[in-house]
């Protein structure tokens, strides 16, 4: 083309050309990103809302995602703890019950563990606990995330000073003691750290606080 | 015209693959491919970026300017890329979670800049479309052989349903990044060894 060898063709063109199709793309990705963004955040949201309600203890219908998040909004409180300003939740359940649930996480085998725990009013039983993000071994330390695992912990207290190894057939009665998964026990001893963690120093601060305050 | 589409055809998914004769696209081949179905959601996102871009690029392929057509060409292939991810997002969220930083990386596989640089940038827009479809699926067959044996030895299980008995022992190693180096080394091996060997092309 002739005209690539004025001053248009030179630099302008270029410029002008990249402007353009940069503008171009971004305008279409941008009204994509506005019309999905409702649906995102409320995905986005829903996995830790749905997690509180569990570890709160909520056994309502966790199918429909915008259902979960006005339950959420409706009984949820964000708090903090007085000492040390530490964050955690107060649900109050359909029911009328309360349960605390506290927020935590710690270094797993590979990499970060991020879950949350519940407990009731009286903060002596768990009401529930759930992980949220894991990157243990798949089939191993991962099944962490598996409904057997994650409801054991429901009506212990806590500190768990024992691990209880062998099986989902061994028996466990202890409130103190939970089962490990088989093959996983490195991740095991990281949850039994990390719930530690939380029971012996934000479970007892909130303790400390009046219930009428909590 | 139709001669032309099957030699494409037969370069993408056999000759000239991607996958196991041009050692491209290797990071998502060894990461994604331990579930079935993080597999063929990640096959469909490349497949379709890989198409789409060809497309465009092939079209504008007179209007780019030669000394920053690599500058264009990353900017289309990111955006298609994009939307794949703010699709699966607003979709798809569970797969979405799982393949995890894996979508945003389709930007840097290299089976897609290679098609543009090595195709689309300098021929017509269908053959430059097929020649994506074709190395979109060249990839896809790789990937989801492997991901069949890795979920299936690994997991005993397909699409997340369980078809091997509780008498199976998980071959946990197969689910692991290793898992996905020793199945692509015997998926190159039997390809290039065996199958090419029989029909002469190696």
């Amino acid at each position: 083309m002739p005209e690539r060898k004025s001053v248009w063709g030179t630099g302008l063109y270029t410029i002008f050309f990249m402007t353009f199709l940069t503008a171009l793309f971004i305008s279409l990705l941008s009204a994509l990103f506005l019309k999905t963004r409702p649906r995102i955040l409320v995905n986005e949201s829903y996995d830790y809302k749905s997690a509180i309600l569990r570890a709160a203890g909520d056994e309502g219908d966790q199918t429909d995602r915008n259902a979960v998040i006005a339950r959420y909004d409706s009984s949820v409180e964000e708090k903090k703890i007085p000492q040390g300003g530490e964050l955690y939740y107060k649900v109050v359940l359909g029911d009328g019950s309360t349960a605390y649930v506290f927020p935590f996480r710690g270094g797993g085998l590979w990499g970060e563990i991020e879950g949350v725990l519940g407990y009731n009013k009286a903060l002596t039983e768990i009401t529930g606990f759930d992980i949220l993000k894991q990157n243990e071994t798949p089939g191993l330390g991962g099944r962490i995330t598996e409904k057997w695992f994650k409801d054991q912990f429901r009506g212990k207290s806590g500190p768990f000073k024992e691990i209880v190894t062998g099986g989902e057939d061994v028996a466990d009665d202890s409130p103190n003691s939970f089962q490990a998964v088989t093959g996983a026990t490195a991740t095991s001893a990281a949850v039994q750290s990390m719930m530690n963690d939380v029971i012996r120093n934000r479970v007892e601060a909130l303790r400390a606080v009046p219930e009428e305050e909590r | 015209m139709k001669g032309n589409a099957k030699k494409l055809f037969r370069e993408g998914l056999f000759k000239n693959n991607p996958v196991f004769i041009q050692i491209l696209g290797i990071c998502s081949t060894l990461a994604v491919t331990n579930r079935v179905k993080n597999t063929v959601v990640m096959v469909a996102g490349l497949l379709f970026v890989v198409a789409l871009s060809n497309l465009t690029i092939s079209l504008l392929r007179k209007a780019i300017p030669s000394r920053v057509r690599m500058m264009a060409e990353v900017l289309i292939i990111a955006s298609f890329v994009i939307i794949v991810d703010i699709v699966l997002k607003a979709y798809l969220w569970d797969i979405s979670k799982q393949l995890g930083p894996y979508v945003g990386l389709i930007i840097t596989n290299c089976i897609i800049m290679g098609r543009a640089e090595a195709f689309a940038i300098s021929n017509p827009p269908w053959p430059s479309f097929l020649d994506g479809v074709a190395s979109g699926l060249g990839y896809a067959y790789v990937l989801v052989s492997i991901a069949i044996v890795r979920e299936l030895l690994g997991n005993g299980t397909l699409w997340g349903i369980q078809v091997l008995g509780d008498w199976w022992v998980k071959w946990t190693m197969m689910v692991m990044a290793s898992g996905a180096f020793f199945m692509l080394a015997l998926f190159i091996w039997v390809m290039k060894g065996v199958v090419f060997r029989e029909r002469g092309d190696a």
